[in-house]
């Protein structure tokens, strides 16, 4: 298990909270804990304002020296008002201090609002099983719409103690942190796209066709595989975000209970790395049946993952 | 395209050619070989062709192309197991005007990102900035038109910072978006559209007098009508089966 795993996991979400069941005490935050682990959900509810971005960034300098921390903020124009200028100001403030500045990868800030995505729970939706019910509280009743049934659904592990149960925490680190379906599916489409104009008879090349690749493919396929020679020779630059398969097998193993897609993760990696990376194809037909075998087994694997494709990465506010 | 695909659709009797605004009433099959990245993302507009095909020429067959081995249904080319007869193979695929749809793979669809485009969350879609900027235009180009001393007062009335901000976020919208409207059949407009947005950005302090503002702002006016006019007719396209 890599260091990065052993650090706290922080969540700090801004959001509605004082307008539910819990709000949040006079001095502007508190922290639920996870049952069974050392995870946290820091809640605050400010409005975007100069005071509101100082008081965050306080909040994460406070926590980024042991902790990998994921903040939210609401994007809702009517009541919180973040945006995309506003994720910058935080590292920038938190830039400006030299301690901190080592540590901004441990870092990372999303935007969110409108519902339908992983940070919300909704019954109906697979992959929303996070924290945010409705009107600022925890997910709690649903009511089925088509039979009018009602659902219970607690999250609240101890209303005295501020604990909740531990799925929300997994589920939302594994859409936002890690990531892995997302990465996976553009290792997947970025071969696609670059093999399309790969002609098979230059069989004896396949390798060397994708190590020309310049852009995020080679890199993807070097940290999926990780294959060590070629992991020295990549040039030493900062991993791009959907290049960076660490911790994605054991977080498959974490979240979604038991092996059996972390060994599909191990077997996908197994086929891309002996096929693209390893094996001398001798003839177009092995060429061929390799390029198929990759991609579908990229495919099967990025299919099996229970997570959306996240359409948060498009720029959907005014920057 | 590689040339040995070229040269087998050309052996099965058919030229493939990129696709251009004037084939829309005439193509008998139109081949999308999707999903299509956009920046880091990739994202499938099949729906939005689906959609558009069915009112302007119902008769063609969408296929989609790729090595993807769990593709569903009769319109989808293999292009590892490509069928003996292309002609038998397109007789097995559904046309749009039979209600063919394309399969759902959970992949990210053009009429989510339109939503966002459009809509956005919590009204600051484009659709908002877009009324709000219409409708300082007519309320200053109306002004203007009936009484030539609203000049100054016109000036302030557009330079007022909800006024100014509408604007800015419309011409922000537009440019974040423009690489995904492009992944659609409408090439053409979105040009226009272009076209429209460059004539709209505030610029009426080169306008020195009354006359030259008024001319000016109505320019700006006729430009947002016609952008709003189009961007509303183009929605429908959009609006398949989205979530």
């Amino acid at each position: 298990m890599s260091s990065t795993v052993a650090l706290r996991r922080i969540f700090i979400i801004v959001w509605d909270w004082n307008s539910g069941l819990h709000p949040i005490p006079p001095k502007g935050l508190d922290e639920w804990g996870a049952e069974g682990i050392a995870h946290l959900l820091v809640r605050v509810d400010q409005v975007n304002s100069p005071d509101a971005l100082g008081f965050l960034s306080d909040l994460i300098a406070a926590y980024l020296p042991d902790a990998h921390v994921l903040v939210f903020l609401h994007a809702n124009q009517s009541s919180h008002r973040y945006a995309s200028k506003s994720r910058g100001e935080i590292y920038d403030r938190l830039g400006d201090q030299v301690h901190l500045r080592q540590k901004l990868s441990r870092l990372k800030i999303n935007l969110f609002g409108g519902g339908g995505t992983p940070i919300y729970y909704d019954p109906d939706i697979p992959h929303c099983r996070g924290f945010l019910g409705s009107k600022g509280n925890f997910p709690s009743i649903f009511q089925d719409p088509n039979t009018g049934k009602e659902q219970e659904v607690r999250l609240i592990v101890d209303a005295e103690q501020n604990q909740l149960t531990s799925e929300p925490f997994r589920h939302v680190w594994g859409h936002y942190w890690v990531n892995t379906r997302q990465k996976v599916y553009s290792l997947m489409e970025n071969f696609r796209l670059w093999i399309d104009d790969f002609d098979p008879a230059r069989y004896k090349d396949f390798t060397q066709y994708l190590r020309n690749e310049q852009g995020l493919l080679w890199p993807q396929l070097v940290y999926f595989t990780q294959i060590k020679t070629e992991l020295k020779q990549l040039p030493e630059v900062p991993k791009h975000e959907w290049a960076d398969f660490t911790g994605c097998e054991q977080q498959l193993e974490l979240a979604y209970d038991g092996t059996t897609l972390a060994d599909q993760y191990r077997a996908a990696r197994k086929t891309v790395e002996h096929l693209a990376l390893i094996k001398s194809h001798k003839s177009s037909e092995e060429a061929v049946v390799a390029i198929s075998e990759i991609y579908n087994a990229l495919d099967a694997l990025q299919n099996a993952i229970p997570e959306a494709l996240s359409y948060d990465t498009i720029a959907h506010f005014p920057r | 395209m590689l040339p040995a695909r070229r040269a087998w659709f050309e052996a099965q009797g058919y030229t493939p050619v990129p696709y251009q605004p004037t084939h829309a009433h005439e193509a008998r099959v139109l081949l999308l070989v999707t999903p299509i990245r956009v920046g880091d993302d990739f994202v499938r507009p099949d729906g939005v062709w689906a959609q558009y095909f069915q009112e302007q020429n119902p008769e063609a067959v969408l296929l989609q192309a790729g090595i993807r081995d769990r593709a569903m249904g009769p319109n989808y080319l293999h292009w590892g197991r490509l069928p003996d007869n292309f002609g038998l193979f397109l007789q097995g695929a559904q046309r749009v005007g039979e209600c063919w749809r394309p399969p759902d793979y959970r992949e990210k669809k053009l009429e989510v990102i339109w939503q966002r485009f459009w809509d956005g969350h919590s009204r600051e879609g484009f659709a908002n900035w877009l009324s709000k900027a219409m409708r300082s235009l007519q309320i200053a180009d109306d002004k203007l038109h009936k009484n030539s001393g609203y000049e100054a007062q016109g000036r302030a009335f557009l330079a007022k910072p909800d006024k100014k901000q509408a604007f800015e976020n419309m011409q922000l919208r537009w440019k974040s978006y423009r690489p995904y409207l492009m992944l659609t059949p409408f090439f053409n407009q979105i040009e226009a559209c272009d076209q429209w947005l460059r004539n709209i950005e505030p610029g009426w302090t080169d306008c020195n007098d009354y006359q030259s503002l008024s001319a000016r702002i109505h320019d700006c006016r006729l430009s947002i009508e016609a952008l709003d006019r189009l961007l509303t007719n183009l929605s429908q396209y959009f609006k398949t089966d989205v979530p």
